[in-house]
């Protein structure tokens, strides 16, 4: 199946809820935390498996992201993930910031099922606010994303 | 200036390293992952260290490629433990606790990195063999489900009800009422229409029996060769899945008939 960019945006953008919610504690997994959630859409037809990383060798190193089977094909591919300071990329090689990496349709097109699109983002600064982030950013309302990932003051080291 | 040259001074240009926490320095270097991230290398080494060329040196991920890997791909199963380690060996990689490393020379630094970065490049692209793998995983798979879920029919694999027909093989036989359940995994149209023959052989030397097939794709095999096989068999499971949920229900039913 071919996919168009409206598609893989509207996949990211539709309104989701929390149909499996993430656990209130990250469980340790050999060098690194971690832990699952899942999203459907409203009418329940579609579902996104979340998941949740973080190097428990080095806590600025951590993941958000949202993966989508494609029923037709049955591949397996990243819409969207949210990275905390990990090093650098390919457009900003020589520094590490916080950055989002999105899906294209040219990439998933092309057999290639990783989001390469990365673009650098100020609006998280640690794990916690990244995880808001990303559930804001894909859709779940603000209630339910109060209810999982309640606001916390953030620390010095978050602001 | 010379090709040669300028390569020398781009590269030498671009490598940095930069202290991520005390005696760790992370490897910044054009070495890229698919999605574009760069590939997380680190050497254990305090900052500014002076190497003598026959010291070792770790390079590390300190757990990260795993944890990459872990976005799309569980090792779950013995098989992709077994994928895994073998590339971990035919890299020369060694993993202790989740962290893949490798010991060098300091003298030998760079072609150790330009070795570790190809190596966990494969480790996080194993997701790529996902499918390959998924294929190769549908027996072990069958065979995890028959074993958790059948155990009450006694199952044994690979059995050749026909004495010196080692080529009439099922891949599991299975008791219900002291009568044999034959139970062949389908992967593909060769196997298919190996069932078939087995199956029909087992009716032509008179055997009591059952027999079951359990499709990793139903709708994989062609027309012709679902047709034969749904003459020559009892029971089809369209998919894993299928078998995992109704299997016992099936059994169940196969006894309570041939009870009664």
């Amino acid at each position: 199946m071919r996919f168009s960019q409206q598609q893989l945006d509207e996949l990211v953008n539709t309104p989701k809820r929390v149909s499996k919610a993430p656990p209130r504690e990250l469980r340790q997994d050999s060098q690194y935390l971690r832990g699952e959630l899942e999203l459907t859409t409203r009418d329940d037809d579609l579902m996104f498996p979340v998941f949740i990383r973080q190097s428990a060798v080095f806590d600025e190193n951590f993941s958000v992201g949202m993966n989508y089977t494609d029923r037709e094909s049955g591949l397996t591919f990243g819409l969207i993930r949210c990275n905390g300071k990990h090093g650098g990329q390919k457009e900003h090689p020589h520094h590490a910031g916080f950055h989002v990496h999105y899906m294209q349709a040219d990439d998933i097109n092309d057999g290639i099922p990783d989001p390469r699109l990365v673009v650098q983002t100020t609006d998280y600064a640690s794990l916690k606010s990244a995880i808001r982030y990303f559930l804001r950013r894909v859709g779940v309302p603000e209630d339910e994303i109060q209810k999982y990932c309640p606001f916390e003051q953030p620390t010095l080291f978050e602001m | 200036m010379k090709a040669r040259e300028l390569l020398t001074e781009q590269f030498g240009d671009f490598v940095r390293l930069e202290e991520k926490r005390p005696n760790i320095q992370q490897v910044y270097a054009p070495l890229y992952h698919e999605d574009g991230d760069m590939i997380d290398i680190f050497l254990d080494i305090p900052r500014d260290a002076d190497l003598d060329p026959q010291q070792t040196v770790r390079l590390s991920d300190h757990g990260l490629s795993l944890m990459r890997l872990s976005y799309h791909l569980e090792l779950d199963t013995q098989n992709k433990q077994k994928v895994f380690r073998k590339l971990l060996v035919e890299n020369g990689l060694s993993e202790a606790m989740g962290e893949l490393y490798l010991d060098t020379r300091a003298g030998s630094l760079y072609p150790a990195l330009m070795q570790f970065s190809h190596a966990i490049a494969k480790v996080c692209n194993l997701r790529i063999l996902k499918r390959e793998t998924v294929a190769e995983l549908f027996y072990e798979m069958l065979n995890e489900a028959v074993v958790d879920l059948l155990r009450d029919y006694n199952p044994v694999p690979r059995v050749c009800p026909i004495d010196g027909r080692d080529d009439l093989e099922a891949d599991w036989e299975l008791t219900a009422n002291g009568i044999p359940v034959y139970l062949f995994g389908i992967k593909d149209t060769a196997k298919a229409r190996l069932a078939t023959l087995t199956c029909q052989a087992y009716q032509l030397n008179k055997l009591r029996f059952q027999s079951a097939v359990v499709h990793e794709d139903f709708g994989a095999i062609p027309r012709k060769d679902i047709a034969r096989l749904t003459s020559a068999c009892d029971k089809q499971f369209p998919s894993l899945a299928d078998f995992r949920e109704h299997s016992q229900q099936f059994m169940a039913r196969i006894s309570q008939s041939l009870k009664s």
